[in-house]
């Protein structure tokens, strides 16, 4: 790549979304992760990490992405924008092609979505802003991610979505906002966060959880699944007038119990957790205003202290890797490396 | 992937930069020019009101000194870091935004329990936190016929010297941490190190922005003039939903100034002429945002001021994290 290749890059980068012109590998996408960078131009877009945690430039995006997925069979890339952002990216890394997706009239994305288990739908957290519900968005991949319906989400402002054999999973956060007023919360003293599960060959909701009447300002909002069906939801504290308050919690049965306070005590998260990711040993939690990560096993709980970190997903091996806002990509092992890109807050294995 | 290696070397090319003071001395100076002057004010206020309902429960003689109380809380309210984080002072202190009137439905339960029992200061540190802070303290004032009889007397004079213990512990707090940042050297239960300090300072100083944008406006002001709620602005009782705000501003500007006195001077000027028309915007605010909200003009005016929040707070990320070395996390600083 010379200068002028550099420079137009650059250029168009701010203003629609491109492949970097030349991917260490060819065809498919190797076993590793998918995260959302900003460079130090100040350039969005998706990076891949491989199994030596070196990082790759995918594509670059005129707007901040938030969480990345790939398609369960084909190497199609979709993230959609955060709130209030209103595009849905889907990139297919085979052709090197790019399609923008705009969000329905009245309605915009909240960064995060979830493939079925065939990979033929994909469906999105939406919010129908000016009537102030939160919604699924549906859309038929085999049709080029054509809209086909919406769905309540059962709640207001829903994050993070799982899915679970049949059953939707969406951490409604609580958080009603308008693009009117940007991301400003226009409800804190009336949240009412809830677990929602979806059956998606129905779209009618099954079941929902809902944290006691004292704990409603923190709104849940990033989600893992067990090959047990457990959820593990990670939370925000909105009001953040103390900092011991009880920030991840489990489905257990009908009921939500919240996991064993880290030795180290509630108060190293500091109101917020990032990201979830859970794998078969055990649970491990971001914290990027805490400074550090946290695992729950059969060991016990660890401590880990790193800066901003925030991206979190389980390891071929058992374990987790973490990224964080400065660049690091680590595993549990000892073995990280540093990159010129500020890893974004979700880290997506693939 | 050597031509990402190239790519990331060029992304990385160094800015000159003068270097920045070391974090023990912002520390220092911020703790000893903003910090403790401000704690202490809180205290001063705080003991002259609960001094005050030891003599009089008449609400016209007690409300100076709730609004003096309020305007030295206003000037530290932004910050939730160190001693105020201890004991749950914060939450006992203020509890707001409230949720279903939980400050209304505690004051009558204990107006109708009548427990002289409650009122023991040891006690009532433990009761609920809706009734034991300036909120509590200001609907007893504010509402009609609520300080009536003996009872609420001692209990508004209960809740005043709650406040004053929280205040003048959080004060003293304070001014033991100072001898820590003094020596440079981390506290046992407050802070592990120097960087941490003026990271957090800095850091609480932005979340303070986010307060008056998130919190204090955008609650009433809703998404659009037809849903706007000026019940929920803060303070309405006793008048004060702008003057937190402006107070508030004030603050953040006066917290802002020994970190300035570090920076290049056309820098500081460049700060401080947007702390300027940041302060200005507050003063146009509408005289209650209470009522502004309802209106078109008063909604005009709070959008400005909205905007200008967010450019100063910009501003300070920008120029803060470059001239002085102060690192905020991309993903601490704007996550979802």
């Amino acid at each position: 790549m010379d200068r002028r290749d550099f420079l137009r890059l650059g250029s168009a980068a701010f203003t629609t979304a491109t492949f970097f012109p030349q991917l260490s590998f060819a065809g498919t996408l190797p076993h590793g992760w998918l995260n959302g960078f900003k460079d130090n131009q100040g350039r969005y877009g998706v990076a891949y990490i491989d199994q030596k945690l070196q990082a790759e430039v995918l594509f670059h995006t005129p707007l901040r992405l938030h969480g990345i997925y790939k398609h369960p069979t084909r190497d199609l890339i979709v993230a959609p924008a955060r709130r209030p952002d209103t595009e849905l990216y889907v990139f297919d890394v085979t052709t090197k092609s790019i399609k923008v997706i705009t969000a329905d009239e009245g309605r915009h994305f909240y960064g995060h979505g979830q493939f079925n288990q065939d990979g033929t739908l994909y469906f999105t957290t939406e919010n129908a802003y000016d009537e102030e519900r939160g919604m699924v968005g549906v859309y038929d991949v085999t049709q080029g991610f054509k809209r086909i319906a919406e769905w309540s989400s059962g709640g207001i402002g829903p994050h993070q979505m799982r899915l679970y054999k049949n059953r939707l999973i969406i951490a409604n956060g609580g958080i009603l906002t308008h693009p009117d007023t940007g991301r400003a919360t226009l409800n804190m003293d009336d949240m009412a966060p809830n677990l929602t599960y979806i059956d998606i060959t129905t779209g009618q909701i099954t079941q929902q959880f809902s944290l006691s009447e004292d704990l409603q300002h923190l709104s849940i909002r990033h989600i893992d699944v067990d090959d047990n069906g457990i959820v593990y939801m990670g939370l925000q504290d909105q009001v953040k007038n103390r900092r011991d308050l009880p920030l991840v919690w489990k489905t257990n049965g009908d009921t939500l119990d919240m996991m064993d306070e880290p030795v180290e005590g509630w108060e190293i998260f500091n109101g917020y957790i990032g990201s979830v990711s859970t794998n078969t040993h055990g649970l491990c939690v971001a914290s990027p205003r805490g400074g550090c990560a946290h695992i729950w096993d059969q060991t016990g709980t660890t401590y880990i202290k790193q800066k901003d970190v925030c991206g979190v997903s389980k390891n071929a091996d058992g374990s987790f890797i973490l990224t964080s806002g400065e660049g690091i990509v680590r595993d549990l092992d000892g073995q990280n490396q540093r990159h010129a890109l500020h890893f974004d807050n979700h880290c997506q294995a693939v | 992937m050597k031509r990402f290696f190239l790519f990331s070397f060029l992304l990385l090319s160094p800015i000159a930069v003068q270097a920045a003071p070391s974090m023990q001395e912002m520390s220092l100076k911020v703790t000893e020019e903003f910090i403790l002057p401000a704690y202490d004010d809180f205290a001063k206020q705080a003991h002259a009101q609960s001094e005050l309902w030891g003599e009089t429960c008449d609400a016209e003689k007690l409300k100076p000194a709730f609004q003096k109380t309020s305007d030295a809380w206003a000037k530290v309210q932004h910050i939730n870091f160190g001693p105020i984080t201890s004991l749950l002072r914060r939450d006992r202190l203020y509890h707001w935004p409230e949720r279903r009137n939980s400050i209304s439905k505690s004051i009558n339960k204990s107006l109708a329990d009548k427990d002289p029992a409650s009122l023991d200061l040891d006690k009532f540190a433990s009761t609920s936190v809706a009734l034991q802070g300036l909120p509590a303290l200001e609907r007893l004032l504010y509402s009609d016929g609520l300080l009536d009889g003996d009872f609420a007397c001692k209990l508004g004079h209960t809740i005043a010297l709650n406040i004053e213990k929280i205040a003048t512990g959080t004060d003293k707090d304070w001014q033991e941490a100072l001898v820590n940042i003094k020596e440079g050297i981390a506290h046992p239960i407050y802070f592990e190190s120097m960087d941490e300090v003026a990271i957090r300072f800095f850091t609480e100083m932005l979340a303070g922005f986010q307060m008056i944008t998130d919190q204090k406006i955008a609650l009433p002001l809703s998404s659009s003039l037809k849903k706007a709620n000026g019940k929920r602005a803060e303070g309405w009782r006793s008048n004060r939903s702008t003057r937190y705000i402006q107070q508030n501003s004030l603050a953040l500007m006066a917290m802002a100034k020994p970190f300035m006195s570090f920076m290049p001077d056309d820098v500081e000027k460049q700060v401080v002429a947007q702390f300027t028309v940041f302060a200005r915007a507050a003063n146009a605010l509408p005289l209650s945002i209470k009522d502004g909200v309802k209106d078109e003009e008063g909604r005009a005016k709070i959008k400005k001021f909205l905007d200008e929040t967010r450019t100063t707070r910009n501003l300070l990320v920008q120029t803060f994290t470059k001239h002085l070395g102060l690192t905020v996390g991309f993903n601490s600083l704007d996550g979802d």
